[in-house]
């Protein structure tokens, strides 16, 4: 299945795309910048999207108003979410938990590559 | 206009130390740089205001093309919402410099000369030195701000940066790799509330 990647840094979704190659997990990736625009892309594509790579901080709508977006639409629920922030706080860590109780991870930047390949692996939904 | 001395007994001074501690655990674990290699040093500023904004120019920090990314601070979403910033980090970059610390962090660079890509990149390093530090502050025991996705810019940031006007001065952290001169981060903060206080 698809992996969504939503990070405004290019240059952070372009280092979850080699960290996910360099896996050996060939997966197709879709891309997009912001909450506003990851809303759209899995609203096209969630049949096909089979874990999703969020970060905290974007303009437009954040990773929270994202996933406020997500848990509430049965559709779309149960589909795994790893959350990748720069902010590590528990108190961060516990908010993200609280809007989605389902959240599948919550990994701190910079972070350790297998560690975040092992989190994959484990919660990525198969076709 | 006399320079203003560091209090180290003032949280502010506290502040800019974890700043500083930041960058190098960052550039230590991200970019496999030695802390041997990496100085800081520290320096209080006066902040230059306009229409109510931080004045922000690479003038005074390098010679050359710079990189300049800001990430702003809020005591809540609702002041985030009403733009009343609490505090700000600004980051800048030598230009000349930027490509090669991007590809030591081990990000993907296919062009070292595309500005959208410098651009980007250095905002990536800002967001990671801001989110770090929040952290940071939570376990001084300060409440849980609220932090702005970045913005980059190039040379200065035209109009300004938002910020707690209350403020006149802001923590200088000028960050050597190598014995060279590469990095520099200014950080203005207004009072943070304790966690137990909110």
């Amino acid at each position: 299945m698809k992996i969504l990647i939503v990070d405004d840094s290019r240059m952070d979704r372009k280092l979850l795309m080699m960290t996910l190659a360099k896996a050996g997990l060939e997966n197709e990736v879709l891309q997009a910048v912001d909450g506003e625009e990851g809303l759209k892309v899995l609203s096209e594509h969630y049949r096909d999207i089979g874990l999703i790579l969020l970060d905290w901080q974007m303009p437009n709508l954040d990773g929270i108003g994202f996933m406020q977006g997500v848990v509430n639409v049965p559709e779309v629920a149960d589909i795994p979410i790893i959350m990748i922030t720069a902010s590590g706080s528990e108190e961060n860590k516990k908010m993200a938990h609280e809007v989605n109780p389902k959240l599948a991870g919550y990994v701190v930047k910079p972070y350790k590559r297998d560690q975040l390949i092992d989190l994959i692996k484990q919660h990525l939904k198969e076709a | 206009m006399d320079t203003p001395q560091p209090n180290v007994s003032d949280p502010f001074y506290v502040q800019g130390i974890l700043l500083a501690e930041v960058i190098k655990r960052i550039l230590n674990r991200r970019a496999d740089i030695q802390l041997a290699k990496i100085e800081t040093e520290l320096a209080l500023r006066p902040i230059t205001e306009f229409m109510e904004r931080m004045r922000v120019s690479s003038i005074e920090k390098f010679d050359s093309t710079t990189y300049i990314s800001t990430i702003n601070f809020y005591k809540s979403e609702k002041d985030q919402d009403g733009q009343r910033a609490l505090g700000a980090i600004v980051v800048y970059i030598e230009g000349k410099y930027i490509a090669e610390l991007l590809k030591r962090m081990d990000y993907p660079i296919d062009d070292p000369r595309d500005e959208e890509t410098l651009l980007d990149g250095c905002g990536t390093i800002c967001n990671l030195m801001a989110g770090n530090f929040k952290s940071g502050l939570t376990q001084l025991g300060y409440a849980e701000l609220v932090m702005s996705h970045f913005s980059s810019f190039r040379n200065e940031v035209l109009e300004g940066v938002p910020y707690d006007i209350d403020q006149q001065n802001k923590y200088e952290v000028t960050t050597r790799i190598d014995g060279v001169k590469r990095m520099v981060a200014d950080l203005t903060m207004g009072e943070i509330p304790k966690a137990s206080s909110t």
